[in-house]
């Protein structure tokens, strides 16, 4: 299996100007700081993390909505660390994005068709005399009627618009698709009939997901691995069934004893209870050392000094924590 | 098999146009007043355009004299009185909106492409230099008030209509470069730009296609309500004699002459000015009602 | 019966009124909570749920027409109660949580500032509280921030609703809800614009502090996993009306609505064994819902008396109720 997407030290700080006129920067938001990782062809990783974590900066980076501070962003061994507008328009064609909320994403005052021409027209997808057929096999993918042509996104129900958006990426055929809290602004009814599309489509397109999300059950169901994020760093990154069999740090511990569940199969998961306490601190005032050492119930005073290195504890099972430092695999 | 094809998404298309203008049409009917508003604004347009038709006495709009008929006050043969030349007052008020609506439409016709181009240029690229040098530009005309502006370039150039008509269109062009610039600084951050950038849409796109049909509403509704102002700006440059020329009749000089023969002969000064307001009031009211229909919120 | 519930919603019927005609949201609603009771009240988006709510504290917008039904509080009928007794349920009887507790604390004053007003409100209620000094009404501030286990409670008092953060926040609106007595706390998807684990640190505040002061507690929810946490029985909404009720454990090990069902495969689980189909289809169009069942259109087991007659909620176990034709048979 080849890496189609490779993220070495990407760092996407955001300076804060002291004031209108000086545009002295006093200091930054360190929303992303440091993070690497990879994602093999025809898989889904999981970036999970709450809110403040800098996923959703992440994913904006890899897509070149922002450019990055520092760091390389390897797609198909090319590097792409620069936004949208400077990459060449055949790696656009192939990257790809579905944002959280269809109801923004998409353009209120364009209908579906209008809407789904957009990625076929820039890229020359089809030729004009067949982009409406094109657009009926878009449509039909993501089963919606094909009569939903000349219909405005306000017209339509949430998860019809997120289907659209998801049509929208597929228009190009990209190879890797981000998705950006896909489900998180839907019910759940609703999110099992996207989410049960989207496996399909990956599988019958072979496609790579990078799957930006909060919810750990659902990553449980959907990622075949799983990394979390806080304060801008991965802290924990194992295969999805490893990451809850044996979750090694404390945050992770404490995320997955957090989540609300439906049945007693589920809370035997839940082994390992930590209360959760505390709340993510801002990202500017990061504390010195490890990031999580505010909350963390096992901290030491090493925590508060250094800031620990990830560390590959099994194979493929990563860990960013001073208790795992010395079981490097 | 093919043109069955070909026809039916044109057909939806129209039933979904005629669905948004049913919906549109309820937000607008909604306030009593707006269609007050409108069927007003229906007489004064059809008045302007009819005017030889419906004007008791089309010659009278000219250079026209009849000292017999002179001064007389309002009776059922001059609804409004005459002037002192004879000249029947609401014939001449009745040719003299043709002036003012045509003073309107030029004004906007040529204010609104400027402004909302340099607006959606700026804030497109807000932050930048380009958005600086044209926004300060902007900043200088509407730091001068804009009936002095008007009043100063009318004053430069020849006294015409369209002379006065390029002169608002000085001062009002700012205006719509405010509105659409922050319009535009703000939809260019929305998602739906961000996901056409993502894709690879040019910049042209951007601007025309995505950002530019959000802030129609807004420009629309500017429009709609600005009408009224710039015939009261048109009235005042005629009003000072910077207007359309005599003998063709204008409101702002119909006032200002009658006004003085105030207060013996008060008609040939006050129905023009009342006409004025009635045209400002109902351009407003319909502005309004524009309003109300492209407001986002829901009936 | 009703004298043992604090609040008992009898048959509530309410459309709003639209250009287009009348949206029949809620068909024939009946709730109860007794003293003490955790109830929760799931259902998704568009089903009811915030209508029912706003019905009890009788804050319907004006649109709104209430067709039949009584609310019942303490058996008086809140939906025909005189001003004063109104100023009595909410000052004293019933007290609301929010969504977004960034919109529900007003922007321009201290928490310090809208905790006392609220105090006072709720004192005013008192005939023999009416001289009322400041420093107990900061005392009393300060004692329900702590209740709220916040941390540095005199700074929060002195702080305004932006300088927390949206955990804090959530928490400042529950101290307020109860600083003072109550006796029903409503509280309105409290969680779902917070992270998992500030979720569960204010489910847990909540459970507590209810459980603590042994008030009622209504939580409307849209996940199921949340109201099994907090709740002791609970009510399934879809489309207006009530379709299951029962306690929490048997709704969940045994649950019966074939819409019940098809939610509960929806929810993702930690033990990973993939995710149900979804309910295909929609809500049904509130302008001409279906006469009978409002699920039949989405139901697989649709029948033809479904088409025909809405079922009533029947109790076909001991304390579960379902409204469905399928467990017609087993009515008791």
């Amino acid at each position: 299996m080849s890496e189609i997407l490779t993220v070495k030290g990407l760092k996407k700080y955001f300076p804060i100007v002291s004031s209108t006129f000086s545009r002295r920067q006093v200091n930054y938001i360190k929303a992303v700081d440091n993070v690497s990782f990879f994602l093999n062809e025809g898989e889904i990783l999981g970036l999970v993390g709450e809110s403040g974590s800098g996923k959703s900066t992440t994913a904006y980076v890899i897509v070149g909505i922002y450019s990055p501070t520092a760091g390389d962003i390897l797609f198909k061994g090319r590097n792409i660390n620069v936004v949208a507008t400077k990459r060449p328009l055949e790696v656009k064609k192939e990257v790809a994005i579905v944002f959280q909320d269809p109801g923004t994403s998409l353009n209120p005052q364009h209908n579906i068709r209008e809407i789904l021409s957009v990625p076929l027209k820039v890229h020359k997808v089809v030729s004009k005399k067949h982009l409406n057929s094109k657009i009926e096999e878009l449509l039909d993918i993501v089963e919606l009627p094909k009569n939903y042509m000349y219909k405005q996104p306000r017209a339509i129900g949430g998860g019809e618009r997120q289907m659209v958006a998801i049509a929208r990426a597929l228009a190009t055929n990209p190879s890797l698709i981000v998705l950006d809290e896909p489900t998180s602004a839907l019910d759940v009814s609703v999110q099992a009939k996207i989410i049960n599309k989207l496996l399909d489509i990956q599988k019958e397109f072979q496609l790579s997901y990078l799957f930006i999300t909060h919810d750990l059950s659902l990553m449980r169901n959907v990622a075949t691995r799983i990394a979390i994020m806080y304060l801008g760093k991965i802290n924990e990154l194992a295969p999805a069934a490893e990451f809850f069999q044996n979750p090694l740090h404390p945050y992770t511990q404490m995320l997955i004893s957090s989540v609300p569940v439906v049945s007693k199969a589920e809370e035997s998961i839940k082994k390992k209870k930590i209360i959760s306490a505390g709340e993510i601190p801002s990202s500017v005032n990061i504390p010195p050392g490890c990031g999580f050492n505010t909350r963390c119930p096992f901290k030491k005073d090493l925590c508060f000094e250094v800031d620990p290195e990830m560390v590959e504890v099994m194979p493929g099972h990563y860990v960013r924590c001073h208790l795992y430092q010395g079981m490097r695999c | 098999m093919e043109v069955r094809k070909m026809k039916m998404p044109k057909a939806m298309d129209f039933s979904q146009k005629w669905d948004n203008f049913k919906r549109l049409s309820h937000k607008f009917s909604r306030s009593r007043i707006s269609l007050v508003g409108l069927f007003s604004v229906v007489i004064i347009i059809t008045l302007a355009i009819f005017a030889p038709l419906i004007a008791p006495y089309p010659e009278h709009a000219g250079a026209f004299v009849d000292y017999a008929h002179a001064s007389i006050p309002p009776c059922r043969e001059h609804l409004f009185g005459t002037d002192i030349m004879g000249r029947d007052v609401l014939s001449r008020t009745i040719f003299a909106l043709r002036g003012a609506l045509l003073m309107a439409i030029g004004v906007i016709g040529i204010v609104t492409p400027i402004g909302v181009i340099v607006g959606l240029v700026a804030g497109y690229n807000s932050g930048s230099l380009v958005d600086t040098i044209l926004m300060r530009i902007s900043d200088v005309f509407l730091a001068l008030p804009s009936l002095v502006l008007a009043l100063a370039v009318a004053a430069v150039l020849r006294p015409t209509l369209f002379n006065a008509m390029l002169a608002v269109c000085v001062s009002w062009w700012p205006w719509y470069a405010r509105l659409t610039y922050g319009l535009a600084s703000s939809i260019r951050n929305e998602t739906f730009v961000q996901a056409a950038q993502v894709i690879g849409a040019s910049h042209f796109h951007i601007i025309f296609k995505e950002v530019l049909p959000n802030c129609l509403s807004s420009i629309f509704t500017k429009m709609a309500l600005d009408v009224g102002w710039v015939i009261l700006i048109g009235a005042s440059l005629s009003f000072v004699g910077l207007g359309e020329q005599p003998p063709t009749p204008a409101l702002g000089t119909m006032v200002a002459d009658g006004a003085r023969y105030l207060p013996e002969l008060w008609w040939v000064c006050v129905f023009p000015a009342l006409v004025i307001v009635w045209m400002i009031l109902s351009f407003n009211l319909f502005g309004d009602g524009v309003r109300d229909a492209l407001s986002p919120e829901e009936a | 019966m009703s004298e043992i519930n604090l609040l008992h919603i009898e048959n509530l019927s309410v459309s709003y009124r639209i250009y287009r005609g009348l949206l029949k949201v809620l068909d024939g609603v009946s709730l109860e909570v007794r003293p003490g009771e955790k109830v929760a009240l799931v259902g998704e988006t568009g089903c009811g749920k915030t209508t029912t709510v706003k019905s009890i504290l009788n804050i319907l917008p004006r649109q709104a027409i209430i067709h039949r039904g009584k609310v019942f509080f303490k058996g008086k009928d809140v939906l025909r109660a005189s001003d004063s007794d109104l100023n009595y349920l909410r000052r004293r009887g019933v007290s609301m949580i929010f969504q977004d507790p960034t919109a529900s604390l007003f922007p321009i004053f201290t928490v310090g500032d809208q905790i006392s007003t609220v105090i006072r409100a709720a004192l005013s209620e008192d005939a023999n509280n009416t001289q009322l000094k400041e420093s107990s009404l900061f005392e009393t501030a300060l004692k329900a921030l702590r209740a709220a286990s916040l941390p540095d409670p005199e700074r929060i008092l002195r702080s305004y609703p932006f300088q927390l953060s949206g955990g804090m926040r959530q928490r400042v609106c529950i101290a307020m809800a109860l600083a003072t007595p109550r006796e029903l706390l409503i509280a309105d998807e409290p969680t779902t614009n917070l992270d998992v684990t500030i979720q569960d640190q204010v489910l847990r505040l909540i459970s507590n502090m209810v459980a603590e002061k042994n008030i009622s507690l209504i939580l409307i929810t849209h996940s199921l996993g949340v109201a099994r946490e907090i709740a002791d029985r609970i009510y399934i909404m879809y489309a207006g009306s009530i379709i299951e009720m029962s306690q929490t454990d048997d709704l969940f090990e045994n649950p019966l609505h074939p819409y019940s069902r098809a939610l509960l495969n929806c929810v993702p689980k930690l033990t990973g064994e993939g995710i149900g189909q979804g309910v295909p289809g929609h809500l049904p169009d509130y302008l001409n819902p279906p006469l009978g069942c409002r699920f039949e259109p989405r139901c697989p087991k649709s029948m033809p008396i479904c088409k025909k007659i809405k079922p009533s909620l029947k109790e076909v176990a001991k304390g579960h109720f379902v409204s469905c034709f399928l467990y017609d048979s087993l009515g008791g």
